[in-house]
């Protein structure tokens, strides 16, 4: 009966000690997770989002939408060839979704920069104006790309990515991303030819002298 | 037709590349890199959150599983006392996930079925792979209108692996050698070695396909995470259970085979369904050695290929 027993006692150990081992295993893997997948690219993640949606508010949003959709996502990215491309893919893309949504928005800020400025606006006043509204012309360009386009035009030529990382970002070829950053450029060339390149810094520069 | 300028002549070469060059000024004069400390401090938060949730989800998966453990130990008592077997404590395993598949395909959503079958699997079969220290396992691939390919991967704890991959005509393709930091990758074809840090892992075509098998870990990751169990069938003669697995994001099926005896799988086959193949059609078959003895010098690159082809 003793034998039975100790004999009982030692499957339940055995079941408890295989248990902790697993335990300590899988959350080590959680927190690796995190460590692996999100922490070497935190800056990167906010700087993306940030560039392309350039408001506090935007930014809060479009990092809650892009962490829902990697949570959604986690099982995925873990077992994706490049997490980390397909991380910042998602961060680009909900930033070019606030941007079409939160169109309406940029146009009201637009004018309340306008109502902000006195009744003699001085240099700077009017220099962050013309910088603002040199902003939403841009993103507003950016907006009317169709999205391969938007998010290759983003990547390559606003955040300097290179061009075989952006393939894999977007799931094409090399070719196809130069495809997508050539047309969508010579797009917003066309709709920006009215603007001078070197407009604000100019105007900066100028104001500066 | 070739793009004009304003004077109606055809835009040179120089012309579009200063235009290319301006709007590109534009865009990054404009978008610049200049990230606010406050959105910046928000963004952060926002992430420290999302790290505590991911803390969070892994702690309460646990404390389910805890509660059920509970019962199980007691159950494991009353039976250990009549039979005294290892096996038992598979067989109430696996009667669990029996009964949780059963729940789950009569569709009543229940926590605890989840627990048990998360239970189950994790503690007979999970645990003995975790606690593997060697693998040897052979890939056979079908691919869609491509030549059969042949994996050979063998694996030493903690994280050596080496892949062997060949074509239908034993022809070597590549091998790929894979560290902590490193993988190394010969192409056979071109007679050439790439070097590669880990963070840009796997992102060869040939190597997509096995992902997720790679490793133990990998194995177990899957079978914890995405897989739901069908049903499991016990063959007595050869001592060996059958698992039909769903998986999640396709219209195919894994059969897993375990040895009774170890609690490892013995193979894995994976299985498409669906009306344009026929019937069934294998995608890829895997068959399993554990715990052989694998030196850590035969995982280790071969000296560098002296006469590449070009």
């Amino acid at each position: 009966m003793d034998i039975v027993t100790t004999a009982a006692k030692h499957v339940v150990l055995d079941r408890e000690s295989s248990l902790t081992a697993l335990e300590s295993t899988v959350n080590k893997k959680e927190s690796l997770s995190y460590e692996r997948l999100i922490a070497p690219i935190e800056t990167q993640m906010m700087r993306s989002i940030w560039r392309i949606v350039r408001n506090r508010e935007a930014a809060e949003d479009t990092m809650q939408n892009a962490l829902t959709t990697i949570w959604k996502k986690l099982d995925r990215i873990r077992r994706h060839p490049n997490p980390h491309a397909f991380i910042l893919k998602v961060c680009v893309n909900a930033a070019y979704d606030t941007l079409r949504r939160s169109w309406r928005f940029r146009q009201h800020e637009a004018s309340m920069e306008i109502q902000k400025l006195p009744a003699d606006p001085d240099t700077n006043g009017l220099y962050r104006l013309e910088k603002k509204n040199l902003e939403i012309e841009i993103l507003n360009a950016i907006r009317r790309l169709p999205r391969n386009q938007a998010l290759a035009v983003l990547m390559r030529i606003v955040q300097d990515q290179p061009y075989d990382f952006i393939a894999q970002v977007m799931d094409c070829s090399e070719v196809t991303v130069r495809i997508h950053v050539s047309k969508g450029r010579a797009k917003l060339s066309r709709w920006l030819s009215h603007l001078d390149p070197t407009g604000p810094e100019e105007t900066k520069n100028e104001s500066k002298e | 037709m070739s793009p004009k300028n304003k004077t109606g002549s055809p835009k040179t070469s120089d012309h579009k590349k200063r235009e290319d060059a301006n709007i590109d000024h534009l865009l990054k004069q404009t978008l610049k890199d200049d990230l606010p400390v406050d959105a910046e401090a928000v963004m952060k938060n926002q992430l420290e959150g999302f790290r505590l949730k991911l803390e969070e989800a892994s702690g309460r998966t646990w404390a389910g599983q805890k509660t059920f453990q509970a019962i199980l130990n007691l159950m494991d008592v009353r039976w250990a006392r009549i039979l005294v077997k290892k096996e038992v404590v598979l067989v109430i395993s696996l009667m669990m996930i029996v009964l949780g598949s059963f729940i789950h395909s009569s569709g009543s959503p229940n926590q605890l079925t989840e627990n048990l079958s998360v239970l189950g699997t994790s503690v007979v079969v999970s645990n003995e792979m975790i606690r593997s220290q060697s693998m040897e396992c052979s890939i056979q691939m079908y691919g869609d209108n491509q030549e059969p390919l042949h994996y050979a991967i063998q694996w030493l704890s903690p994280n050596l692996s080496k892949v062997h991959v060949e074509d239908s005509r034993n022809a070597p393709l590549k091998t790929i050698w894979i560290s902590e930091e490193d993988i190394v990758i010969d192409d056979h074809i071109t007679d050439r070695r790439f070097e590669k840090k880990i963070s840009t892992q796997l992102d060869d075509p040939i190597l997509k396909p096995i992902v997720g098998y790679l490793e133990p870990e990998e194995l177990v990751e899957r079978m914890y995470g995405e897989w739901k169990l069908l049903k499991y069938q016990k063959q007595k003669e050869c001592a060996q259970g059958i698992f039909a697995i769903a998986l999640s994001d396709e219209r195919a099926t894994l059969e897993v085979t375990l040895d009774l005896c170890t609690h490892l799988p013995v193979s894995i086959k994976k299985i498409l369904h669906g009306e344009e193949f026929g019937e069934e059609r294998v995608i890829f078959n895997v068959r399993y050695t554990w715990n052989i003895p694998i030196s850590p010098q035969s995982l280790a690159p071969t000296q560098i290929l002296e006469n590449p082809k070009g």
